[in-house]
């Protein structure tokens, strides 16, 4: 028997990930006079009143980095945190990128990866600050370090009663010229945190966004004689204006100052954002290549990934192969089972739908040399890149103000960044401040959609009636392409996108993953969950099939793969206690990532295949919980994004148009629709994993679980709706 | 041509186009960002604000039309019940992104205007706007906390 060890998505992409940590002296761009004597780093400056300011150099797009990176600093400085302020880092890829992006040594957020990826060096970083506090009060009070302790934003000589706060100390020091070493010797005992794990502490970003303040977002910037502007794309990739045969009538409107050609889009540009608007609603563009993007169908494409995905002639990458493992000849194992179990299962096109449109403030000054750019973005850094390379401005030259995100699920790491783009191209031509745009109409026909999907496995059943081994295929166009040349060029075209999902989360005998790639010209991107929506869909589907062909309950089969995962063990008796198990009708199940169960319980109408959604539960294991209250309404949001991507969300292309052009035909859950909804958090003091969108993606299997187990109908087709539940009950 | 209302309790005047949706003279002409631009189609509920008192989608509204209005927005929402409700929604913790909250904040104010103790139905079926992030449950407990504060 080959039995594999889990591999977590993230525990693939953390691989090697200490080797990249360093220590930056001091932060450079840092203002420090004599008279505001302060200590400062590349994440931490101590004030002389006490302040203390933490960076994040994490995206702030409804995560809650913000402060739970900063929460992490200050646990192991021992800071007061009602004297911590905290902003956002500047763009330097050698100082903030991302440990778990190792691969590229970016500044990216994405994946649940934050709070995960920078735990440990945010804790040394906090741990580095502590011990440079206490040298420095050595010194003061002429002690030895060694007798020395830390109170919240104080250091305290307990046999002589005297003490220093952080104020005084970081005053009469200044910023060493070094900082001094660190190791893990020198992290608190997790048993003696004060502030991780703490229940009541408060996102620092939820008083502005109540109170409605100015300036959060790039959408809100304004700056004197700024012009406004639509853009009108078509919703393939590199497609270029030919003729605007409207530009006469579009000119003609009120306060419309110019139709400007860009490389891929036509922009009206307006002194108004409404007469922008009105500009875009008579925009009629002539297109590169109309005549064949009209042939396209999204039906039709799915349909021809299908017919790849059940080729099992036709050899696609071997996932567990280009992660290190050795490659696997599924062909014998299948040849010598007693019975092979098989299965296709397909997902749609999906859309973001982040609320703030994607937008851009720039303004272009020196005839094109200096930018000065409001964004919001999940990967700052490439921004910055992807101006430099497009307009040839050095990265020096690049000012980028870091927006708060109002939402961003991925699109907002398409890197190539043409919503950006548009701002700063138009400031240059125009030679004034640009604030661009997209409607909301733009903003879904040039959506970059998370790809369509088809899947097509088999398991191979033992003569003894053991289902132990696993073969996952899935045909996908493959995002980075579209969304990011930079890594798709250093990744040798490794499909980090797609992989997610395709890593086992069970004890397989025998398991394969293979992706077929397929490449069309339909703007694609990375969307919360990424491949693991399809993938888990798919086999966590499979699965209850396999169990019910098998006549075993679904946690019992589960369970059974699960041997030797002890976290994994504890996670499925807990959705069992929450749930009260008993596979009763109406109830389904999932586990994921070795470590997260969702269940559902639900009752489908026989007539109108309509849901009435009874109750959603979720056990999670993912390490120490940083900031509880913010990891409760990120899985909860997860799973509600996740439950309206199953249920109801799908982009079709009809002759080589997207269908879809606003919220009203692109259904997304209301408070009406979400059940109640239950989350549990094992206890661990594990290193953290994400929550973000670390596996609530799987309930979209939990729900075909649910819905076959309520009415005998088995859905293979995501979004689950209510269509199609009606044509399946029907059949 | 020249409008004028009443915003947060001060006159305001805009030079606008005829037409014009209020939203844009909120934010642009008058430089009240507060209030959102979602979709434009009177979907997501980004852009509510009050309008003598009735919660509207202030991208439907025509700003030559309501010359002389009374309109209220988020920063100016401070009366009882106002501060109730911000209080609650930074209690419960409720944003995320926070996008689409200054509109939930003013359909929130409309309800418990109307309806000083909903149900978690009643919510539900007053509370149209689009949440991405998922902030749904904790909107209902925030509403129910300021409903309590207020009573």
């Amino acid at each position: 028997m080959n039995k594999l060890t889990p591999l977590s998505r993230r525990g693939f992409m953390q691989a090697g990930a200490g080797l990249l940590f360093s220590f930056s002296v001091a932060k450079p761009g840092f203002a420090q006079s004599e008279t505001d004597k302060a200590l400062s780093s590349a994440f931490v400056e101590i004030l002389g009143d006490g302040t203390v300011k933490i960076l994040s150099p994490a995206a702030e797009m409804g995560n809650g980095s913000l402060t739970a990176i900063p929460i992490i600093v200050a646990e192991e400085m021992d800071a007061d945190w009602d004297q911590v302020v905290v902003d956002f880092t500047g763009v330097d890829d050698q100082a903030y990128s991302n440990p778990t992006f190792w691969h590229y040594g970016i500044m990216l957020t994405a994946g649940s990866s934050s709070v995960s990826g920078f735990y440990d060096q945010m804790r040394l970083t906090g741990a580095q600050i502590r011990k440079t506090l206490i040298a420095g009060a050595a010194d003061m009070l002429s002690v030895p370090a060694e007798e020395l302790s830390t109170e919240p934003g104080m250091v305290m000589h307990a046999s002589s009663g005297q003490s220093l706060t952080f104020g005084e100390i970081a005053a009469a020091m200044g910023t060493p010229d070094t900082l001094p070493e660190v190791t893990k010797e020198d992290l608190k005992d997790p048993g003696t945190f004060r502030l991780i794990g703490h229940a009541d502490l408060q996102r620092r970003d939820a008083p502005a966004k109540v109170h409605g303040d100015a300036d959060l977002y790039s959408i809100d910037v304004e700056l004197p004689g700024m012009l406004y502007a639509t853009v009108t794309r078509t919703c393939f990739t590199g497609r270029v204006p030919l003729d605007v045969p409207s530009e006469a009538d579009v000119l003609a409107l009120p306060n419309v100052v110019a139709v400007t050609r860009l490389p891929d889009a036509v922009a009206v540009v307006a002194s108004t954002y409404e007469a922008a608007l009105a500009g875009e609603e008579l925009m009629q563009v002539t297109w590169s290549q109309a005549e064949t993007d009209a042939t396209y169908s999204s039906d039709a494409a799915l349909d021809g990934l299908a017919s790849l995905a059940e080729d099992t002639s036709l050899e696609g990458m071997d996932v567990m192969a280009l992660a290190g493992a050795p490659a696997t000849d599924f062909g014998p194992i299948l040849e010598g089972a007693a019975r092979v179990h098989a299965g296709s299962y397909r997902t749609d096109f999906m859309y973001h739908a982040q609320i703030e449109p994607l937008n851009a403030v720039a303004h272009v000054t020196e005839g094109g040399a200096k930018v000065e750019l409001w964004a919001g973005t999940q990967t700052p850094s490439h921004l910055t890149r992807a101006i430099g390379d497009a307009m040839s401005v050095a990265p020096g030259d690049t000012t980028l103000h870091r927006s708060y995100l109002g939402g961003a699920f991925g699109r907002r790491a398409a890197m190539d960044h043409d919503w950006a783009l548009d701002a700063v191209r138009l400031s240059k031509i125009h030679a004034a401040p640009v604030k661009s745009i997209w409607s909301r109409e733009m903003d879904i026909h040039a959506g970059r959609f998370r790809p369509i999907t088809a899947h097509y496995l088999q398991a191979a059943e033992d003569a003894d009636g053991t289902v132990a081994s696993f073969y996952h295929r899935v045909a996908s166009d493959t995002p980075l392409r579209m969304s990011d040349q930079y890594r798709f060029r250093q990744g040798n075209g490794f499909p980090v996108i797609t992989t997610p999902g395709l890593f086992p989360s069970y004890n397989y005998a025998h398991y394969k993953a293979e992706i077929i790639r397929v490449e069309s010209d339909v703007r694609v991107s990375p969307m919360r969950g990424v491949g693991a929506f399809a993938n888990v869909f798919a086999m966590e589907s499979f699965f209850d099939e396999v169990a019910h062909e098998q006549g075993t309950d679904p946690l019992e089969f589960r369970r059974g793969l699960t041997q030797g995962n002890e976290r994994g063990l504890a996670v499925l008796d807990k959705i069992a206690e929450m749930t009260s198990w008993d596979a009763r009708p109406g109830l389904g199940l999932c586990f994921t990532e070795g470590r997260m169960a969702i269940a559902v319980e639900l009752d489908v109408d026989p007539d109108s295949g309509a849901l009435d959604l009874k109750h959603v539960w979720c056990a999670t294991d993912v390490g120490v919980v940083v900031h509880p209250n913010n990891a409760e309404n990120q899985v909860v949001g997860g799973l509600i994004f996740h439950l309206s991507n199953s249920l109801r969300e799908r982009i079709t292309f009809t002759n080589g148009q997207v269908d879809q052009r606003n919220y009203y035909n692109y259904d997304v859950l209301k408070m009406a629709d979400i059940p109640p909804i239950d989350v549990h958090f094992m206890a661990s003091t594990e290193a953290p994993e994400g929550v973000g969108d670390f596996g609530t993606e799987a309930i979209a299997a939990a729900l075909a679980n649910a819905i076959f187990s309520a009415s005998g109908k088995r859905l293979r087709h995501a979004p689950l709706t209510q269509e199609r539940i009606a044509e399946a009950l029907k059949a | 041509m020249m409008v004028s209302f009443t915003v947060n309790g001060d006159t305001a005047t805009a030079e606008i186009e005829p037409g014009t949706p209020l939203l844009w003279v909120l934010r642009d002409h008058l430089g009240l960002k507060g209030t959102k631009f979602g979709c434009g189609a009177a979907q997501c509920g980004a852009c509510i604000v009050h309008l003598d008192g009735d919660a509207v989608h202030a991208c439907q509204v025509q700003a030559d039309g309501v010359d002389g209005a009374q309109i209220e927005k988020i920063e100016g929402l401070n009366d009882k019940l106002g501060t109730a409700l911000k209080d609650a929604w930074i209690a419960e913790q409720v944003p995320q992104c926070g996008y689409c909250q200054p509109g939930m904040i003013m359909n929130a104010a409309t309800l418990l205007t109307q309806n000083p103790d909903p149900s978690s139905e009643d919510i539900a079926q007053h509370m149209t706007n689009i949440c991405r992030c998922g902030t749904y449950p904790r909107v209902t407990k925030a509403i129910q906390r300021a409903a309590k504060e207020v009573l």
